[in-house]
């Protein structure tokens, strides 16, 4: 992807000073590690936080897990490229769903006192769709891991000159450390210093540059006449969704990403619901994406924008978007040509600690998701079950190791790949789209089966890997072109396909076999649960700002009003 | 050792904060404190904000030329610094209440 070159575009200048700040950060983020150490004692300390944290640590957590590097550097990227459509990723692609979460969802999984979303799985379904659920995660995990772990080690090359092997070993050696001393507190705690850091990296560099461009007028005059009106409109979207027709594109923006991906990536995902679980009480578990949905809404003003500047500043990006690009940079370097040309030395090195946190976070937040799973759902229901607590946090500080020296060989695979965000939006449809569909069922129809929990997840993830195939583009060289969809397009449709298929199997499937007995859906099926198991009844007492409906809906508002205010 | 990174720094920002550590709670809590994330974010974000304050500072009157860029540094390091301290004065206005299980934790001698 970037060649190792001393005359390298993305070349920094930076100074002792610029990395003083980076090693400032490190220090920090080992000491987190060992701090975070002293206060595991037991199992659920190390994979749930002892379930001990206030709502607002969760809630930036929630989101800062996914605040990786995918995410700012694909953001910017199709800022760059797609311009204003792109905050569908956010408003419609993740908002919503967040809420839905926090109001509807989280009180099954705390209230349940489930471990991990495929644990609920597992009581709600039994063992098949457990199996299915547990092992395509820890998989995908590895994966995703090693994409972010790869990304750091070429942005790393590029920015500084570092050989691939040293990043790469050395970012994996830092998350391995602090986050199998300290577990998911230390992942948490991290995720939250991120977030603030990245801020302080990239507001100012938005503010930078929109002064270049003669403010916020003088940009969207700038992008007008470079390029049309359409990249500052984010209705109906064809550039993003890749279909011609206008309505047909608002229909894919709200039902395949608003309502199937995204419901499916963030209510099901146990990287993001594992941040939740590990808050103090359900009212907080339930506030802690709604808390994370207020600055969701904000940070592509700081991601998106800045890649909308990168058009009309950065020339190299002007020329890649009128096709004279000369094949050294890409899209996705648009924010790293911002960082290079607005930043003097001091903000770079505040820069290169944000952007090296977020990979290094969104890899560790991967990592301890994958342990979790790995521990609880794999080795202590399949493989050894009843052994001391002790033993399973040795069990999780092992699969730590493990999950990160197969994520160093990952990130080999990942550089194949070169459009990421298709590449881990494919996967998110083909593990995400039917959990969602599965789940939704499951916790509000106590009739549903187990065979049909497994039948229809499977049916599901088949039916978006088959439309995959058929696309032009989205398995990349494995898709065969048989119906005319590509890109996000096809991520949609066949995210859409796995939701659909999986609903009609599954009513299908239970109609021909036996529920589970009503006594062992307590907690996990809305009508079988008592109220008081879903509520805790202190929270009426507590300020709006504090309970989890109120505070949504005032959210809910305000995306609205956002969608109307840059339509 | 462990706790030197995380503790100092926030004594070297912020005077008012260390001495509070001690008047608001008794001495078991300050082990926990030491650990409380929003001082080690005012911590981080204090120090990037002193350095980037200093480095405005000096660049303004070094580069004519680059007048815009040592400004990015010097509001940079404004900001930062202000958010450095309302961190601090959270803690030290709403300080962390940590339970007797907790502090036996953490306050081991290694």
């Amino acid at each position: 992807m970037i060649i190792a070159a001393s005359d390298n575009p993305l070349r920094l200048d930076a100074n002792f000073i610029d990395f003083g700040l980076v090693a400032v950060y490190f220090i920090f983020v080992l000491g987190i590690g060992w701090l975070a150490r002293r206060q595991v004692s037991s199992s659920l300390d190390f994979f749930l936080s002892g379930r001990s944290l206030p709502a607002w640590v969760t809630g930036l957590a929630f989101i800062s897990a996914n605040l990786g590097a995918v995410e700012i550097m694909g953001m910017s990227a199709n800022g760059a490229q797609i311009g204003m459509a792109t905050m569908h990723y956010y408003w419609i692609g993740a908002v919503p769903a967040m809420l839905f979460l926090g109001v509807v969802m989280m009180p099954f999984y705390y209230g349940s006192k489930v471990r991990s979303v495929p644990e609920f799985m597992r009581r709600r379904f039994g063992t098949g769709a457990h199996l299915v659920n547990a092992i395509s995660f820890a998989v995908a995990q590895l994966l995703i891991a090693g994409v972010n772990l790869f990304l750091l080690a070429t942005i790393v090359n590029a920015l500084l000159g570092w050989p691939l092997w040293v990043s790469l070993v050395a970012a994996a050696a830092v998350v391995l450390t602090y986050t199998a001393l300290g577990g998911l507190s230390a992942a948490i705690y991290n995720e939250v210093l991120q977030f603030f850091v990245i801020v302080a990296a990239l507001l100012p560099l938005t503010i930078v540059g929109l002064n270049r461009v003669g403010g916020v007028g003088g940009l969207v005059d700038n992008v007008e006449e470079s390029f049309g009106t359409e990249m500052l409109s984010s209705w109906p979207g064809e550039s993003l969704t890749g279909f011609d027709s206008p309505v047909w594109s608002v229909i894919g923006i709200v039902f395949g990403l608003g309502f199937v991906l995204s419901f499916g990536y963030w209510t099901t995902n146990f990287v993001e619901v594992q941040r939740a679980m590990a808050s103090d009480s359900i009212t907080s578990a339930r506030t802690a994406p709604v808390i994370g949905s207020f600055p969701k809404m904000l940070i592509p003003f700081v991601v998106v924008v800045p890649g909308i500047i990168a058009s009309v500043l950065v020339p190299e990006i002007t020329a890649l978007k009128e096709g004279q690009g000369d094949g050294t940079v890409q899209y996705n370097d648009a924010i790293l040509l911002m960082i290079r040309d607005l930043l003097p030395n001091g903000m770079l090195g505040v820069a290169l600690a944000g952007l090296l946190a977020s990979f290094m976070a969104g890899m560790a937040a991967n990592i301890s998701a994958f342990n979790t799973v790995f521990s609880y759902d794999i080795w202590q229901q399949y493989v050894k079950k009843d052994k001391p607590d002790g033993y399973y946090t040795r069990v999780g500080r092992i699969a730590t190791i493990v999950a990160t020296v197969v994520a160093l060989f990952t990130a080999l695979l990942a550089s194949g790949y070169t459009n990421l965000m298709d590449y881990l939006q494919t996967l998110f449809g083909f593990f995400n789209a039917p959990l969602f569909a599965t789940f939704i069922l499951g916790m509000f129809w106590k009739r549903m089966t187990a065979t049909a929990g497994w039948v229809g997840l499977s049916a599901g993830t088949i039916g978006a890997v088959l439309v995959a195939v058929l696309s032009e583009d989205a398995l990349g060289p494995l898709s065969v072109g048989a119906i005319p969809l590509s890109g996000q397009g096809a991520s949609f449709v066949a995210a859409g396909t796995a939701f659909v298929v999986d609903i009609l199997l599954s009513v299908l499937v239970t109609l021909g076999t036996t529920p589970k007995p009503e006594q062992e859906l307590r907690g996990l099926v809305y009508s079988l649960t008592p109220k008081s198991d879903l509520v805790d009844v202190a929270a009426a007492r507590l300020p709006w700002w504090r309970r989890p409906v109120p505070l949504a809906s005032v959210s809910l508002a305000i995306v609205v009003g956002l969608n109307f205010a840059f339509l | 050792m462990s706790d030197a990174p995380i503790a100092r720094p926030s004594r070297s920002g912020d005077d008012e904060n260390h001495t509070t550590s001690d008047d608001l709670a008794p001495t078991p809590a300050h082990a926990a404190r030491a650990f409380d994330i929003r001082t080690i974010i005012g911590a981080v974000l204090g120090i990037y904000g002193v350095v980037l304050l200093v480095m405005g500072i000096l660049g303004a009157g070094e580069t004519a030329g680059h007048h815009t860029e040592s400004e990015v540094n010097l509001w940079t390091g404004v900001a930062l610094t202000a958010a450095a301290l309302s961190f601090l004065l959270w803690v030290r206005y709403r300080p962390l209440l940590v339970s007797t299980g907790a502090e036996a934790r953490i306050d081991p001698t290694d």
